[in-house]
């Protein structure tokens, strides 16, 4: 059932979407924050995606017995890295409780332009995704709707 | 219009609604798929399948066997990348929004007639068996 697979395709793809939503909504709370449970300042949080074959190990025999093609539709996965660097901004804040000797503390490495544009693009992703699935949704209840009179 | 046997417009049809299913999931996937980096845009190969169902309706058959190649071209049709368009994004994704957009109303509103052929042809059906009434 191909419109099956478009409810677990769009879904991947708005999961995926949202975790870069709250990835962007992390960086930007975090932006100026200099003390983390790890030590240092924070640390960016990047969202990868990553395109993967969507096809479970029951769908195989299972489409093979139903006659269907053997086809892998795919879908998308996502995940969170943080970043490796422990480089941020030094700022000179000389009054600042977490400054160095010379008066500079580490920001994170956090650009709240990169980070609302993220936001924007991941929002739009998003709608797609949802435009996408609510088309077959649609297709589905006309396809219910063949019995009616 | 015969009533023994699998009738060809309702197979037909679904061939049709199969399509245009697969269609829309080959689109949601590039939707899915529309910030993934190196990802590139596929579609059904279309022209391939065009190609392969007109070799066939020129050879002499009945009804019965063009349903019968319909159906098989079905689950025969290949998904295929895209064409590269002429300029691609710096993270070498070529999934084209506009274009899957306007790929999926059309499947959707495809489907939809395909949907109420095979209606109105069950509804035909169901009337003859009705007499009628």
């Amino acid at each position: 059932m191909s419109l099956m697979n478009v409810y677990q395709i769009s879904s991947q793809g708005m999961s995926a979407q949202r975790e870069r939503l709250e990835a962007a909504a992390t960086n930007l709370a975090n932006a100026n924050t200099t003390r983390t449970a790890a030590g240092g300042p924070y640390r960016r949080r990047d969202v990868i995606l990553e395109s993967v074959s969507s096809a479970s190990a029951l769908d195989a025999p299972f489409g093979t017995e139903m006659g269907m093609s053997a086809r892998e539709p795919d879908g998308v996965q996502s995940r969170t890295l943080v970043s490796e660097s422990a480089e941020g901004i030094k700022r000179h804040l000389p009054g600042h409780p977490d400054a160095d000797a010379n008066g500079y503390v580490t920001m994170p490495d956090v650009d709240s332009l990169e980070e609302t544009v993220n936001l924007m693009s991941a929002a739009r992703a998003f709608e797609a995704n949802v435009t996408a699935f609510n088309t077959a949704k649609e297709l589905a209840r006309a396809s219910l709707k063949l019995g009616e009179a | 219009m015969t009533l023994s046997g699998p009738d060809q417009v309702t197979s037909l049809l679904t061939t049709f609604l199969n399509v245009q299913s697969r269609r829309a999931e080959v689109v949601s996937t590039n939707i899915a798929n529309a910030e993934t980096p190196g990802y590139h845009a596929k579609e059904l190969d279309f022209a391939g399948h065009l190609r392969q169902a007109a070799e066939n309706a020129s050879a002499p058959r009945g009804g019965q066997q063009s349903a019968q190649s319909a159906q098989s071209l079905t689950n025969e049709a290949r998904v295929v990348e895209q064409a590269l368009p002429e300029v691609i994004r710096l993270d070498g994704n070529t999934v084209d929004m506009r274009r899957e957009m306007s790929t999926l109303s059309e499947t959707g509103m495809q489907f939809l007639a395909g949907t109420q052929m095979l209606q109105s042809h069950l509804r035909l059906l169901r009337s003859a068996i009705r007499e009628g009434r």
